[in-house]
């Protein structure tokens, strides 16, 4: 019996590079998605902040994007991966409080084993836990680096949201 | 294969609201859903088109094109803390 596929939240811009760059790494993810390979977990934040992202006209400008494009795979995306619903705020994170969106809400929610990712302030979260931090199989370089996440339940024991340092 | 599900009062609403927009009944949209979603994903290539050939054209690195990404998310992310909270 084959094991089950491993759970990943990817962050918006991860979809939007893959989109124009299909053979480099971040198209490795999306493509490991859409053949099974990995179970994506999304919610309703990072469908609003890649459709952000893809209007903003520095990203429209450089790379010609269409938002009927990402319409596209997100239709394709949908016959595909896990939709998470309202999640209760675990964990804070001051530095970006949007980032701790996608650990609270979509990661920690979904039980998802790792988040890929090349934003500066979702990786030194990584420096946390960095002996446990854990390769991920396809080989993607550095910038898909995995932050392996503890168990939503233990967070949801804790009486706060807590911090990164708390995570250690 | 026939199939019977249960669907919330509210998504029934809306199933109806979508067949009827769509000028179809209930049933059809429905199974045409169903059917979509479980029809085999395209690939990134096909949903992609063109824009690979852009990326190429436009002469950036794969980690330039993650950079300007990145900072276009954080500059959206500033804006929308900027606008008044509904």
């Amino acid at each position: 019996m084959s094991s089950p596929p491993l759970r990943a939240v990817f962050d918006c811009n991860v979809f939007l590079q893959g989109l124009s760059n299909a053979n480099g790494p971040a198209g490795r993810c999306i493509s490991a998605v859409l053949d099974g390979r990995i179970l994506l977990c999304m919610n309703d934040f990072i469908i609003d902040e890649l459709v952000e992202a893809a209007e903003s006209p520095k990203v429209c400008r450089k790379l010609r994007l269409l938002p009927s494009r990402v319409r596209e795979l997100l239709d394709e995306l949908d016959k595909v991966a896990s939709f998470i619903g309202p999640a209760p705020q675990v964990f804070r994170y001051d530095r970006d409080p949007d980032d701790a969106q996608y650990i609270n809400n979509i990661a920690l929610a979904s039980g998802a084993q790792i988040i890929v990712s090349r934003d500066k302030d979702l990786l030194d979260l990584m420096a946390h836990r960095v002996r446990r931090a854990v390769p991920l199989w396809l080989g993607f370089p550095r910038f898909a680096s995995s932050i392996r996440l503890p168990s939503y339940e233990s967070f949801r024991r804790r009486p706060r949201p807590c911090h990164p340092s708390d995570w250690i | 294969m026939t199939l019977s599900v249960p669907v919330s009062p509210k998504a029934e609403a809306r199933l109806r609201e979508r067949a009827a927009a769509a000028g179809i009944d209930i049933e059809t949209f429905a199974a045409r859903e169903l059917e979509r979603l479980a029809a085999r994903p395209r690939s990134l290539a096909e949903i992609s088109g063109p824009l690979y050939q852009e990326f190429l054209a436009s002469g950036m690195t794969d980690d330039q094109l993650g950079d300007l990404l990145e900072q276009a998310k954080h500059e959206t992310r500033a804006q929308r803390r900027g606008r008044p909270q509904p």
